[in-house]
């Protein structure tokens, strides 16, 4: 992931730099992810990768370095241009999914749109799309009452319904059982490629971080290239 | 080795420090700790209220009955051994009554009534605080003689109580002919200047413990509940990691005893200030004995940490962890109201409409079970009607693409309870108001009757009676009115077929009420109103006849009339009177009615200060209930709002699913309200419906649901901003 990106697409960040008090979490932080492939960041717990997440969304602030998503510089925005740009060039799918369970599928992959004040029937027919694809049931049933795989894969549809042009996954199937890991990862992964968006996962698991283009472990604050051949 | 493996049990001490503060750090983390912290601190400060009002109760009802033997008159039949002569008396200023004590000391040296510093002088009156403010009031200060100072609070049953004690400006010549009563001291229970107040100790702690405890213990269910799946969590995390019930509730504690201990220590301020001064409570004007608390500050303080372990007990017990629990779903829908309360709502309902057409008797049973079953069924009723009215509210935001209408018609659509928690306190709220309104306007009747009487006859006729009217104290009694006042005699004779009663007096008293002067009984009609009242009772017949010298007067069926020729004169009036003949009654027509009926009313303030301070109690219990609703629901949507920027559509939610809920809430409760307060005064034939006070009830309510929306939504859109993802 070395090489320049084509303007406006994907995810570019630049010696980020984030630090707590006297402790550096992420130090001189550099990474680019293309469109339609996959970047995944594995490490130990409190290394700093959900720090890395809040930085590219925007919610904490480093204190140095650059981060472009769809070629759109995020850094150094004020608040109203960054939530702005992060509607627009960012998803994010979290890892207990954080979906209101009384909505059924539809609504609630439909509400970022409806939110943002876009046209609601284009807005439901998206979501039916999505979900379709995604293969989640989309009745009446509020998803409070399905399964867990298919409560993380309508998290997916809803992070995708505003088509973005960079995909942020935090532990995206931590709460998941083995099965509907494979599902959730499955689905993520092609979807992603599928749509052209340049994904960034965060995660634990050896087998989501397996399917990803290319994985860097986070060590000391930094970004280290974990070579797929080396981990056994 | 032994030692070595029993070095841990050597200090169990710090595994419960530990334990309290896993607990106190878990008070600082869980989502709605402010909200939680808040809400566990007013149920403690609830609790300990309620403690400090059963504490002062007790303390405040010792204290009177010790006051009230140590001035009971000793009495004894011996007059060479008595000391002092003793007689009682009733007044009134205005609506409210009083005790007069006459007291004529009859040997040097003899301590006077507790309360005094010395005996009054002939002539002389002591007067509590309050009775001295309400004879000012009324310009009457020297109605009984000379004011001497007031009476000093060890003497009253409490500083709120109207008494007088006076001394005739005349030793009595004939004691026993004027219901004297020989005494030799004082310090017996004695039932003098009875009030109206008819509970004892035990009966008001009962009402206090219903309309203070029952809902202070809702709002801690409430308190405790807030932020509950988080803390739930926990307690089946450390109940798996093999903790016992007892490190549970060690945990338990040290999360809430900050909060509980702030409630508590709150309440200490109210505590003081009744230790320090003597305080008038809302609503009955009664006076609380600063000294009474202090006497019984051991209680005080024993009370005041019972509460707050009676607090943490409750905590504990609220944190049980369920293992009955076998769904793998959220079970929060609608389905589980079950359709019978609804049917058993109806069932009421329909009681109430019939009780009309049924047989006189039985009519009021079918009316008050058709009451019990209507308000015990309408949460449910509403309930569904929630659910109802949230998937209509739901169907609307989605075809109109309003996500703060789809989102709070979903949300009361699953989770009715919220709402109905909060609308039984609205209706209760409502109905109460009106029906205690309805309820006094049916006590007031005969005052008002009364009081319509007053108002047609003013204050220009006065009764006159005492059970010492010689004919010899009549004429003295004639010579000491006003000028412009005129005592006559009436003699009722209500037998026959032409009952009628007859008025005597002398020809210029006559002629001022412009009648003739017969020198024998004759029939005459007058336009004067108070006359006609005089004989309204016996079909307006009425007689006149002058007489020269004394009235005639000491016959049951006579009594003595003063008019006035202009009004106010009352106060002259009485005050001559009473220099004539102490004890004396001195009455306008229907003045006792109105007294008897305001009394009654007085006591209906004592169920508004414990009514309302439970109502209150409740409200807040609603408010924090659907607070913590909204906290769990800003924790579900921040996400959202934080991704795309969007926090107007917290007020949006607020709006919807607590605002207009809310208010359709106070109009279902205000029709019922209304309808069923009409049907009460209709089945019990009395009272009377007032429209402004049940407006004024839904007025007050429209606001605190608007209030409650705002406050919702304010908080969710201050919250929003500083979520961020938890990922394990």
């Amino acid at each position: 992931m070395t090489h320049t990106p084509p303007p406006g697409g994907g995810l570019q960040i630049e010696g980020l730099t984030y630090q707590v008090g006297d402790r550096v979490l992420l130090n001189n932080v550099g990474l680019t992810v293309d469109p339609g492939t996959s970047v995944a960041v594995t490490g130990p717990s409190g290394s700093g990768k959900s720090t890395l997440l809040m930085c590219v969304l925007g919610l904490i602030k480093p204190a140095s370095g650059t981060i472009t998503a769809g070629g759109h510089r995020l850094t150094g925005l004020l608040p109203g241009a960054l939530t702005k740009a992060r509607r627009k060039h960012l998803g994010m799918v979290f890892q207990f999914g954080e979906l209101l369970p009384e909505l059924t599928p539809v609504e609630n992959v439909a509400l970022p749109m409806l939110l943002d004040g876009a046209d609601h029937r284009r807005a439901y027919e998206s979501a039916t799309r999505l979900l379709e694809e995604l293969e989640v049931p989309h009745g009446s049933t509020p998803t409070g009452m399905l399964s867990g795989g298919e409560r993380q894969r309508t998290a997916v549809a809803r992070a995708l319904i505003a088509e973005p042009s960079v995909l942020l996954a935090d532990e995206p199937t931590g709460a998941l059982d083995p099965k509907a890991r494979e599902n959730v990862a499955d689905q993520l992964f092609r979807i992603c490629r599928e749509r052209d968006c340049a994904l960034l996962v965060v995660t634990h698991d050896p087998a989501v971080a397996d399917r990803a283009t290319a994985e860097f472990q986070l060590q000391e604050s930094r970004l280290i290239p974990v070579e797929r051949g080396a981990r056994a | 080795m032994t030692d070595r493996h029993s070095t841990p049990l050597r200090r169990p001490g710090r595994l419960w420090i530990q334990l309290l503060r896993i607990g106190r750090a878990a008070a600082r983390a869980t989502p709605g700790t402010r909200l939680r912290v808040w809400a566990l601190a007013m149920a403690s400060a609830a609790f300990a209220l309620t403690a400090l009002a059963l504490v002062t109760t007790s303390a405040s009802f010792d204290g009177r009955t010790q006051r009230d033997t140590a001035r009971g008159p000793l009495l004894t039949d011996n007059r060479q051994q008595a000391t002092a002569l003793w007689k009682e008396a009733v007044d009134s200023f205005g609506t409210s009554p009083h005790g007069i004590v006459y007291v004529e000391p009859l040997k040097a040296g003899t301590p006077p009534p507790p309360g005094l510093s010395r005996w009054p002088r002939p002539g002389e009156v002591f007067l509590s605080p309050e009775l001295a403010r309400a004879a000012k009031d009324n310009n009457s200060l020297d109605r009984y003689g000379r004011y001497a100072g007031p009476i000093d609070k060890q003497g009253l049953r409490s500083p709120s109580e109207r008494l007088a004690y006076a001394r005739p400006a005349h030793a009595p010549a004939d004691p026993t002919a004027a219901s004297w009563q020989y005494i030799t001291g004082f310090g017996q229970l004695f039932p003098m200047n009875q009030e109206i107040y008819p509970h004892t100790k035990a009966q008001t702690a009962g009402v206090i413990a219903v309309l203070m405890a029952v809902p202070a213990l809702a709002l801690l269910v409430v308190a405790t509940r807030v932020g509950s799946a988080t803390r739930d969590r926990r307690s089946h995390l450390v109940n798996a990691l093999g903790a016992s019930w007892a490190h549970r509730a060690v945990i338990n504690v040290g999360e809430a005893f900050v909060p509980a201990a702030l409630g508590t220590l709150v309440t200490l301020v109210p505590a003081a200030v009744l230790l320090a001064t003597d305080v008038r409570l809302p609503f009955t004007g009664y006076i609380v004995d600063a000294t009474d608390l202090r006497h019984a500050w051991p209680q005080l303080i024993a009370s005041l940490a019972a509460s707050l372990v009676l607090t943490l007990l409750l905590v504990v017990a609220l944190h049980r962890v369920q293992r009955t629990k076998t769904a793998t779903r959220p079970s929060t829908y609608s389905s589980h109201l079950p359709k019978w309360r609804l049917a058993l709502c109806a069932a009421g309902v329909l009681a109430i409409a019939f009780s009309q057409y049924a047989p006189k008797g039985p009519d009021v049973a079918v009316f008050l079970a058709g009451t019990v079953l209507m308000w015990a069924m309408l949460p449910s009723a509403i309930a569904m009607l929630s659910v109802a009215n949230g998937k209509r509210i739901a169907a609307s935001g989605y075809r109109e693409g309003n996500p703060g209408r789809l989102i709070a018609g979903r949300w009361t659509a699953a989770h009715p309870g919220v709402l109905v928690r909060l609308s039984v306190v609205f209706i209760i709220g409502i109905g109460l108001i009106s029906h205690l309104q309805v309820w006094n306007s049916r006590l007031g009747d005969s005052a008002a009757a009364a009081e319509e009487l007053t108002q047609r006859v003013g204050d220009t006729l006065f009764t006159v009676s005492s059970s010492n009217l010689a004919p010899g104290t009549t004429g003295e009694l004639a010579r000491a009115l006003p000028d412009g006042t005129h005592l006559l005699a009436t003699t009722a004779h209500p037998e026959g077929e032409r009952p009628r009663i007859e008025l005597a007096g002398s020809c210029p008293d006559l002629a001022a009420l412009r009648l003739p002067c017969p020198a024998t009984a004759r029939p005459v009609t007058t336009r004067d109103p108070r006359l006609q009242e005089l004989a309204a009772p016996y079909q307006g017949h009425l007689t006149v006849r002058a007489v020269k010298g004394a009235l005639p007067t000491g016959r049951a069926n006579q009594s003595l009339i003063v008019a006035a020729d202009k009004p106010g004169r009352q106060a002259e009036v009485e005050k001559a009177a009473y220099a004539v003949l102490p004890g004396i009654n001195v009455e306008t027509p229907g003045e006792s009615w109105v007294i008897g009926a305001h009394e009654k009313n007085r006591l209906n303030h004592w169920l508004y200060l414990f009514g309302g301070t439970g109502l209150a109690l409740l409200l807040l219990t609603g408010l924090i209930s659907a607070a913590a609703e909204f906290v769990r629901i800003r924790g579900g949507l921040a996400p959202l709002s934080v991704l795309t920027g969007n926090t107007r559509v917290f007020r949006a939610i607020a709006t919807w699913y607590l605002t207009v809920p809310l208010l359709i809430a106070t109009a279902i409760a205000t029709f019922i309200t209304n309808w069923h307060s009409l049907f009460f005064v209709v089945s019990l034939r009395e009272g009377k419906f007032s429209w402004p006070v049940l407006a004024t009830a839904a007025i007050g309510f429209s606001l605190a649901a608007v209030t409650i929306g705002l406050l919702a939504a304010h908080s969710a859109r201050r919250a929003a901003p500083s979520w961020r993802p938890e990922a394990d």
